[in-house]
């Protein structure tokens, strides 16, 4: 225990989730998280946050935003007053280097749901509105928090296909197996710092994977039947983001084999024959 | 606007990048639609052509950019200037205009100019996206979630050519040809049959299944992201190659022979596929014939028609009740019955 007993316990995968998210947020899309709203919910958000900028912009979308909110349009007041056109930005462009939680995701529209797509391919709101024609640059890590029970459709597979991790927080009492894996590198995961983590971004442009990496993740994919190619570069970035932080500049087939787990075991189709 | 990944760095999809030089070399082919897998680089491949196509010659300051040398199809400016004196021009890249979703139907036709309102009192038309994407390609990603009003109007400029403007006191109306480029996920939903019948050709995008080229895949996006000035350098010789083949296939278009038999296997291939109407068959011709042209042949020859019939027809083919395969099985295997050696 590292003096958190009081915590909800989070499994050793989802908290290096949170741990990847801040160190790449923009390049590994975030995260989808599963669970119901409650202290383990909490408890992971707190800790991604934790490890973010404080200054970072930190912003929720709610499912009813209008479309001059969310990506902009004419300030109708302004406007009026100075006599001539002047353009509110919209959340996702206020947003901008930031991070983005979109609640109750599971019940995204299919239209709010690729305007958000877009953005996060063009990294930027292409406005096309209300006599305004503009760009504004817009980048940002996304997480989705999703109540589904049961049957519940998941939320739209167009922001899933662009998240690296789908983490589902188990509640209280089922987590019967051990934490795989609770450090990376030699640093205990409940010990990493802010500084750890701008150190690990500071690293992140100059890590090296070898071809062998690469052909193994292709192979991870084709095996597990994830057929989507977004899947292998976020697999592949998440690989270099722990690399980076455990201070190394290659990828080692440890960073691999743990993003395959955190990226593509939660996307696999089929098992993987035994051999 | 950041940079594109390169069109010749891309890995595979033979499909979309045949489609996309087809409607560049011959626009009249009348749109691609791209459908398919998640994450297979539909939308790259589309930004890529825009970085790629040469530049055309437009009247300066048209708001339409409508072509010096041209008779037909100018807007009402240039019309009025015409035969005057040889208007001024100069060389601009070709648009390549993405229509987002969640634009407003002001922005897409064009609207009174609010500026010029409220600071002059004067009643002026602010030209929109179609306007900006005359002579040029329109693209909508994820274009079977676009809103029902807007899909109407486009249906209307994408057949007529012109977008005629009424709304907001003005009465405007101006050219409007563009190349429409959609692109989506069929789980996503259906497209208004209108609309699917306004795409020429149409490509079914699917994720490559070996690992050499996967491998390649990410390599190159990595590459890429990592430094795309870099990256795109290398490319650019490439780039420039494929370039230099667009131009001299438009040169050659004009007047490539297709000869009888040629026009008789494309007949045969639609009659047995059932489809829809004539302007497949039209299509199909005009896109063998680009697609000899981007390979320097003298003349169109069956081969060029069986490379380019899924393209052309796999979207128009009658659903079959007692068949219920696949449209782009049903359409590779009646190439295969038709195109027999005999």
């Amino acid at each position: 225990m590292r003096g958190r007993a009081t915590q909800p316990a989070l499994s050793a995968d989802a908290m290096l989730a949170a741990v990847l998210v801040a160190v790449s947020p923009f390049a590994l899309g975030g995260a989808s998280v599963k669970a119901r709203a409650g202290p383990e919910r909490e408890a992971w958000l707190a800790r991604l946050h934790a490890l973010l900028p404080a200054d970072m912009p930190k912003r929720r979308v709610p499912l009813h935003i209008g479309d001059d909110r969310l990506l902009g349009g004419l300030d109708l007041a302004a406007t009026l007053h100075s006599g001539r056109p002047v353009v509110q930005r919209g959340l996702l462009a206020e947003c901008d280097g930031g991070l983005l939680t979109l609640p109750m995701a599971e019940r995204t529209s299919p239209g709010l749901a690729a305007k958000l797509a877009f953005v996060m391919d063009a990294g930027a709101v292409v406005l096309e509105r209300d006599a305004l024609a503009e760009r504004h640059p817009s980048r940002f890590g996304l997480i989705l928090l999703d109540e589904g029970i049961d049957d519940d459709p998941p939320p739209p597979a167009c922001l899933l296909d662009r998240l690296a991790f789908h983490i589902h927080l188990e509640p209280p009492g089922s987590q019967a197996k051990e934490p795989p894996l609770a450090e990376v590198g030699s640093i205990a995961l409940d010990d990493i710092t802010p500084g750890d983590i701008a150190a690990a971004q500071g690293r992140l442009a100059s890590v090296e994977a070898a071809d062998s990496v690469v052909e193994a993740i292709c192979a991870a994919t084709l095996a597990l039947g994830v057929s989507s190619a977004r899947a292998l570069s976020l697999t592949l970035g998440a690989a270099r983001a722990s690399a980076a932080l455990a201070g190394r500049d290659r990828v080692t087939e440890a960073d691999a084999s743990l993003a395959a787990r955190l990226v593509l075991a939660p996307r696999a189709t089929c098992v993987p024959a035994q051999d | 606007m950041p940079i594109a990944f390169p069109f010749s760095a891309i890995v595979g999809q033979d499909q979309i990048k045949l489609a996309l030089l087809i409607a560049a070399i011959d626009p009249s082919i009348g749109g691609v639609l791209v459908f398919g897998d998640r994450g297979t680089g539909k939308s790259t491949a589309v930004r890529g052509l825009a970085a790629l196509l040469p530049k055309m010659r437009a009247v300066t300051n048209c708001p339409y950019a409508c072509a010096p040398e041209s008779l037909a199809g100018l807007c009402g400016l240039c019309r009025d200037r015409k035969g005057k004196d040889v208007p001024k021009s100069r060389l601009v890249p070709v648009p390549v205009v993405d229509l987002p979703l969640g634009a407003t139907e002001d922005r897409v036709v064009g609207a009174l100019d609010l500026e010029r309102a409220l600071s002059v009192g004067e009643k002026a038309f602010e030209p929109g996206l179609l306007a900006k994407a005359n002579r040029g390609f329109l693209y909508i990603d994820e274009v079977n979630l676009l809103e029902d009003h807007l899909v109407d109007l486009l249906l209307d400029v994408a057949a007529s050519g012109e977008n005629v403007v009424e709304r907001e006191g003005l009465s405007v109306r101006h050219p409007a040809r563009f190349v429409l480029i959609g692109s989506g996920n069929p789980e996503e939903g259906e497209l208004r049959p209108q609309l699917l019948d306004r795409f020429g050709l149409s490509v079914d995008v699917k994720t490559p299944g070996d690992i050499a080229t996967r491998v390649d895949v990410v390599r190159r996006r990595d590459a890429f992201e990592r430094d795309p000035q870099a990256f795109t350098e290398k490319w650019k010789a490439e780039d420039d190659k494929l370039r230099r083949r667009i131009a001299a296939a438009r040169k050659r278009l004009g007047d490539l022979p297709v000869p009888d038999a040629v026009y008789e296997k494309g007949a045969e291939l639609c009659m047995a596929l059932g489809t829809d109407g004539l302007r497949g068959e039209l299509t199909l011709i005009r896109a063998a014939r680009a697609a000899a042209a981007l390979h320097g042949k003298k003349e169109v020859g069956p081969a060029h028609l069986q490379k380019v019939a899924p393209l052309a027809l796999r979207h128009r083919l009658r659903r079959d009740p007692l068949d219920d395969t696949g449209s782009s099985v049903r359409v590779e295997r009646t190439i295969a019955e038709v195109f027999k050696p005999q």
